[in-house]
């Protein structure tokens, strides 16, 4: 059954909001994970923070799926 | 003497253009929050950019409006874009970044992928 216009705009507008919530949380995400990255990788932080940076990429990784999952659901097109 | 920056890195998120900065700092690289000024920049005959890191999603000018105008008044430039993404585009964009032949980067991205990108400079 086709959408009304209603519909078509309400979709619009979830589609919209989807983009913006990918780009908005992304780009924090991505400054806090590849920050973690560099320590992760430098040879002058102790094993400790190396262990510790590596648990936030984890978690961060995690946030990643988490926008992913919100900005995958159809929204009824 | 200054030397001339090697690699532009265009995006309105200054924390992120830091961080990719610091990634690339084997290269001189130049940070534009603003796209008018990178427009600037980047039509600059005396400026010559091997690289130019470019979040797609900016404010006045687009990503891919950078890219089209550097393509018409220097044509052969806007092959150094490598077009930085949230991965969740509009149609528009999605269908810009498949017509065209630059790598894409998206966010969050690994480290490793910016330097691979960076060794083909």
């Amino acid at each position: 059954m086709p959408l009304t216009d209603s519909q078509s705009k309400v979709n619009d507008s979830l589609e919209k909001l989807k983009r913006e919530i990918a780009h908005d949380l992304r780009n924090p995400l991505a400054t806090a994970r590849g920050l973690a990255q560099l320590i992760e990788l430098s040879s002058e932080v102790t094993p400790k923070l190396q262990a510790h940076a590596q648990n936030i990429l984890v978690a961060l990784d995690r946030m990643n799926e988490i926008i992913g999952l919100i900005t995958d659901v159809p929204s009824g097109k | 003497m200054s030397v001339r920056p090697q690699i532009l890195i265009v995006d309105d998120e200054l924390p992120l253009a830091e961080l990719l900065a610091e990634i690339l700092s084997d290269f001189e690289s130049e940070i534009v929050t603003d796209s008018k000024e990178a427009l600037k920049l980047l039509l600059d005959p005396s400026l010559d950019y091997k690289a130019v890191f470019c979040d797609l999603n900016l404010p006045a000018i687009s990503g891919a409006d950078l890219y089209r105008q550097v393509r018409e008044k220097r044509p052969g430039n806007e092959r150094r874009f490598i077009f930085v993404t949230a991965g969740a585009c509009s149609p528009e964009s999605k269908k810009f970044l498949e017509g065209i032949p630059n790598p894409t980067l998206t966010k969050p991205f690994d480290v490793k992928t910016v330097l691979k990108l960076a060794s083909l400079i």
